[in-house]
């Protein structure tokens, strides 16, 4: 299941080491310019949504 | 600092190009084979008609083309297809690109530009023309450029694989009308860039 999903891990990664690197956690405000990607990519590690029961 | 992003997006590349193969076999190597060569083809345009932005000086460079600008256009090609797939169970390819296919790429690549942007600013990797509109360091023209020059690449990739079965001419054809397509889309997006003031 990781393998398969390899490039979005891959991203998440990348995603929170820009964070680190920028310092994020210390009131910059260009932490809101990662907000869409990481939502987009949480979605994309969650998977596709189930199909309803009848 | 710029030598270690350097090294980390090539080697996420290599393991894209390496999980594109494992995950769709040939179909996945010829895709992923031609975005490379469409950022290579398309950032050496960038860089010698100086047209959109520059680069710092790096460490890994062909010629005047820094690595890094050449081979993102395939990493962020290829996490859109696969987070498409996951998504919405649509596969990219060769087959012919749904609607909602185009806008889930879309809305993708102007997140991946949000992320981009800002952090290749901060970090002075990618200098873009000097009056370039800018929001929270994000050049605006990014929001369309990097869209557009996906769901291009994807239509001019699907076009050729489904006409043309995989070989040499398959090859040339892919070649010629990649470059074709990628330096008309950075002549275009300059000019709508100026034309509009962004």
């Amino acid at each position: 299941m990781f393998a398969r999903w390899l490039p979005l891990w891959l991203l998440a990664g990348m995603l929170a080491t820009a964070l680190v690197i920028e310092g994020a956690w210390y009131g910059t405000l260009l932490w809101q310019t990662k907000l869409p990607l990481a939502l987009l990519l949480l979605r994309g590690l969650a998977g596709p949504r189930r199909p309803e029961r009848a | 600092m710029h030598l270690f992003l350097e090294l980390v997006t090539l080697g996420a590349t290599i393991l894209c190009f390496w999980h594109a193969v494992r995950t769709r076999g040939a179909e996945g190597g010829w895709l992923f084979a031609s975005a490379l060569f469409m950022g290579f083809f398309r950032e050496g345009f960038v860089v010698a008609r100086d047209y959109l932005y520059g680069y710092a000086d790096l460490t890994l460079m062909i010629g005047r083309v820094p690595v890094i600008g050449a081979i993102i256009w395939s990493y962020c090609i290829w996490l859109a297809v696969v987070w498409v797939e996951r998504v919405s169970g649509e596969r990219i390819g060769t087959a012919r690109l749904t609607a909602r296919a185009c806008a889930l790429v879309a809305v993708f690549l102007v997140a991946l530009a949000c992320f981009f942007e800002p952090f290749l600013k901060l970090v002075d990797m990618a200098r873009w023309q000097t009056g370039t509109w800018k929001v929270l360091d994000l050049p605006m023209i990014a929001t369309i450029g990097y869209p557009t020059m996906t769901l291009l690449f994807l239509w001019i990739f699907g076009a050729v694989a489904r006409r043309v079965p995989a070989g040499p001419r398959r090859g040339a054809a892919l070649a010629a009308a990649l470059a074709f397509g990628s330096a008309a889309h950075v002549v275009v997006l300059q000019a709508l860039k100026t034309r509009i003031g962004w």
